[in-house]
């Protein structure tokens, strides 16, 4: 099965790494502490969508213990949404978040930074692009910028089960005893 | 009965408060705060409409009280600064505002709105 958080911690290690920031300026959004000083990322997992039909497979293991020699497993591969958004006390020039979340978009097909990805079989499929929407905080502008990325990852899931061995059919009618593929 | 002793005297409470250190983040997840914990005497009280309009939009709820106390509280603030919470009546409210009166008839003591944690 999955696990979201293996996930999550390469995606941010990832983002550390293409932004060029401390680890304690990238951060997952909605959660409940403050948000750090000056220039910061925050990262956002967003829809999921599963892709075509899941696969269903079994496979066969006569050694392994009794009732458990066949394993059932779904596995399809889903696309989820990742929303990079920057925010720098600057707006302009190579601080802002604009800027920022460019060398990102590029710096992001580098081998170096696909192999982060890689790593948790992660496939990083649309770079999409990048809106910098500038707003007031509080009295001073504060640079914003939004990056909508949508990657693929491949999804499992497998429960154990077993096969029926023998099967006995009796006659009633005349009480005697069939039995088929002893 | 002097100014100074007023919060003493009319104390109706003994509050709780947690405060909360910020830990820092792992991969950019919040980690747990690490607590410490104190008691105090205080003057609770139901929070007037001037006190309820003090909180942010979307912050606005019944159960908020106006709390006098003689030693400042937190409410959250810069990075790393959690609100204080208080634990009255075993329930658990945050403080959402303060408002220092330092100096004030030679007592030091602050007004703090308190918000009911969902």
């Amino acid at each position: 099965m999955i696990s979201w958080a293996t996930i999550q911690t390469a995606i941010h290690g990832w983002a550390v790494a293409l932004s060029g920031y401390p680890a304690s300026q990238v951060i997952w959004k909605h959660q409940n502490g403050t948000a750090p000083d000056g220039d910061y990322l925050t990262l956002t997992l967003g829809q999921l969508i599963p892709i075509g039909m899941d696969a269903v497979t079994d496979e066969t293991n006569l050694a392994a213990p009794a009732g458990q020699e066949v394993t059932i497993t779904v596995s399809g591969d889903r696309e989820f949404s990742l929303t990079v958004e920057a925010y720098t006390p600057s707006t302009v020039g190579d601080s802002a978040a604009r800027a920022i979340l460019s060398k990102m978009l590029t710096r992001c097909s580098l081998p170096s930074m696909l192999d982060r990805l890689r790593a948790v079989d992660v496939s990083h499929f649309d770079r999409g692009q990048i809106e910098y929407l500038p707003e007031i905080k509080e009295i001073e502008f504060q640079g914003r910028g939004v990056w909508e990325n949508r990657m693929y990852v491949r999804d499992s899931d497998s429960e154990k089960t077993t096969y029926i061995e023998t099967v006995e059919i009796t006659d009633t009618s005349t009480g005697n005893v069939i039995i088929v593929n002893s | 009965m002097p100014y100074t002793d007023s919060i003493t005297s009319l104390a109706n409470a003994t509050i709780t408060v947690t405060r909360r250190g910020e830990s820092p983040r792992v991969a950019g997840v919040d980690q747990a705060p690490v607590t410490s914990t104190f008691s105090l005497i205080a003057v609770v009280q139901p929070a007037t409409g001037e006190d309820l309009q003090r909180l942010p939009e979307g912050r606005i709820e019944s159960k908020v009280f106006a709390v006098w106390v003689l030693q400042e509280l937190r409410a959250a603030g810069p990075p790393g600064i959690l609100a204080d919470l208080i634990t009255w009546r075993n329930e658990v409210y945050e403080v959402e505002h303060v408002e220092p009166f330092i100096g004030f008839f030679n007592k030091d003591h602050w007004k703090v709105i308190m918000r009911g944690k969902p």
